[in-house]
């Protein structure tokens, strides 16, 4: 059996939190009471946590939570059962900056009492943090299957610290863990591409994610290069002329035709066949192709053939080397 | 087997309602049943464990109750005083259950005698209980809905281990828990510094909801760093207790939840709790089956 650690008491605990107090090195998020802070808005506010009726205007919706769509049917039968019977259960907020409120739960209700143009909603102030807030709203979204993968991988690297580790993570959202590592994998692109998938968040899913994440680190690193073709490559695909499972390979070969192109403009090969002063066919070397054009008036079937003969022996060879 | 001294578990939470007294009650019975003989002693005015435990209210308990076994000097260290304020359950519904029943009067008499007479404010209740540490198996402590109250005090003076009950559907406040963990471990630290947290037990509780389970996970998030789980167990109390209308039925009924409705799985939830504690603490049973 492994050697397990007694749980410290009270008193092992305060001498720890003195010492780390003394050496000045108490950890973010460690012990801190937030009852200042508590206290304080309280007072502004004049609220216990109990149930209010709250101004409807003063609602912000949670912040970690992307719009939904809402039935509309269902919303006018839910505002038909309030105003007859006028009570609802008590939506949930939190109080956000100077007497604003952010909701936690309830949007339904908050929308069929604005659609029934109340002023007022009864509500629920919750003392909620931004680690819980996020957490929250995470698990929602990630039952639902209109979130991108992006923007769903983004919210979970936000909060993966807060897991010992990705199985937890996996187990805690219901994921796989091949998964969670493919959603995380968004977190892991260059800005410059996260900021491209800010405004299309769809047109990277995580099928690839793994596969572009890997290629943009293996690459010899070169940012500007790759920014250039993944954008250009992300236009195309925007524009249907390319789908996502060939993104890799159309940047890779955008960045080989590149490297070619170079050579061939600094070495492109122009010579030509001469014979009595004449010009009677050309050589030419180039980043595409590599031609060989003779006047057929001076060629027989027999050299034609020797010709290809050649050529084709000779690459044979070479080519059995690489 | 002499040197025996029996836990004396405290639950506790400044919240009301999260869950304290039903836990007590029915860890209490739980124990009773896997043959613990067991002490509860109730210290919130409001005796809501008191009732559920001895049927009858507490206005009915004028004397030999709390405040007699607090505020009297006769009963300082007396074994036989201090019993005199004991009450056993002998008509069946809990078994080897024993209680110090609750005063509505309580909070006034017991604050203002013992802040008045007492030059260790906080460890009176505790010269009452250590006499009793080796006549019992197991004693568990009721605690008013207040963090700074001279009773919650008294309890988390005297005890070796405590809990806090949190109720998952309306706990949403971490701040909330953390103030009180803050309190308890500075409060504790000098008058019982051998005080170990057991962990907290999730009331009500839902896997199935996000914000629930959000809780509890920032629960645990939060106890990690506290450093009150050295072993990074996924939960210090490795289970949480469901929610059931049957709860309020057994309170109402005085009964057990597993006496009330034997298939409940609440009372399902309170078995493992208690046998989870038992077999940590190591808790003997001297009383009959
Ligand atoms: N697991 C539960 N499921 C449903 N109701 C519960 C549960 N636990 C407690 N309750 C109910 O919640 C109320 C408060 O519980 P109680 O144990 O008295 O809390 P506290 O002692 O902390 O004030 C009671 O009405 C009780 O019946
Ligand atoms: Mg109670």
């Amino acid at each position: 059996m492994a050697n397990k650690a007694d749980t410290p008491s009270m008193g092992e605990l305060k001498l720890r939190m003195l010492a780390q107090e003394n050496t000045g090195s108490q950890k973010e998020g460690s012990v801190q009471p937030q009852s200042n802070v508590k206290s304080a808005t309280n007072k502004v506010l004049n609220i216990q946590n109990g149930r209010m009726d709250i101004d409807i205007n003063l609602i912000d919706p949670n912040p970690y939570q992307p719009r939904k769509e809402f039935d509309d049917d269902a919303l006018k039968a839910l505002s038909e059962s309030i105003s007859i019977c006028g009570v609802i259960q008590p939506i949930i907020v939190r109080v956000s900056r100077r007497g604003r409120y952010e909701l936690i739960a309830g949007e339904r209700r908050l929308r069929a009492c604005k659609l029934l143009e109340k002023n007022k909603i009864s509500a629920v102030i919750h003392e909620v943090d931004d680690l819980l807030m996020s957490i929250m709203a995470l698990a929602e979204n990630l039952d639902r299957t209109d979130l991108s993968d992006f923007e769903t991988g983004i919210s979970l690297a936000s909060i993966q610290d807060h897991f010992k580790n990705k199985t937890e993570l996996a187990e805690y959202f219901k994921r796989t863990k091949k998964d969670i590592d493919r959603l995380l994998a968004f977190n892991s692109f260059p800005k410059w591409l996260k900021d491209e998938l800010n405004d299309k968040p769809r047109l990277i899913s995580k099928t690839i994610s793994q596969q572009l994440k890997t290629y943009l680190e293996s690459s010899d690193y070169d940012d500007e290069k790759h920014r250039v073709y993944v954008i250009k490559a992300l236009k195309s695909m925007e524009e249907g002329a390319l789908t996502q499972a060939l993104l890799v390979d159309n940047v890779k070969r955008q960045i080989r035709d590149e490297a070619n192109k170079k050579v061939s403009t600094e070495n492109n090969v122009k010579r030509s066949y001469k014979y009595d002063g004449k010009n009677i066919g050309s050589f030419t070397y180039d980043a595409r192709n590599l031609s060989i054009k003779l006047n057929s008036s001076l060629i027989n079937n027999n050299l034609a053939d020797e010709i290809f003969e050649l050529i084709n022996n000779k690459l044979k060879k070479e080519l059995k080397n690489i | 087997m002499t040197n025996y001294q029996a836990p004396v578990i405290t639950v506790t939470n400044n919240k009301g309602g999260c869950g304290k007294t039903t836990t007590i009650v029915n860890l209490a019975a739980e124990f009773g049943r896997i043959g613990c003989k067991v002490l509860v002693i109730d210290l919130d005015p409001q005796g809501n464990a008191s009732t559920h435990l001895g049927k009858i209210n507490t206005n009915n308990y004028t004397e030999n109750n709390i405040v007699s076994l607090l505020c009297s000097k006769e009963t300082k260290n007396n074994v036989s005083k201090i019993n005199e304020c004991i009450y056993a359950i002998t008509d069946g519904r809990f078994d080897n259950v024993f209680f110090v029943p609750a005063s509505r009067d309580l909070d006034i008499v017991a604050s203002k005698t013992i802040s008045i007479h007492s030059n260790r404010p906080m460890e009176e209740l505790k010269s009452r209980i250590e006499p009793m540490r080796d006549i019992y198996d197991v004693i568990l402590i009721d605690c008013p809905p207040s963090m700074t109250s001279i009773l919650t005090g008294n309890a988390l003076g005297c005890a070796t281990h405590f809990i806090t009950p949190i109720d998952t559907t309306s706990d949403y406040s971490r701040s909330g828990w953390i103030d009180l963990m803050n309190y308890i471990i500075d409060k504790t630290s000098d008058i019982n510094p051998g005080l170990v947290y057991l962990g907290s037990l999730l009331t009500r509780h839902s896997e199935l909801t996000n914000i629930q389970k959000a809780i509890a996970f920032s629960i645990n998030d939060f106890e990690n760093k506290l450093g009150v789980n050295p072993n990074n167990e996924e939960k210090l109390i490795p289970f949480y207790i469901h929610s059931s209308t049957k709860v309020g039925e057994a309170s109402v009924s005085s009964l057990p939840i597993k006496k009330h409705d034997r298939k409940n799985k609440i009372a399902k939830d309170y078995e493992n709790l208690a046998n989870f504690i038992k077999n940590k603490l190591l808790i003997r049973t001297t009383a009959e089956k």
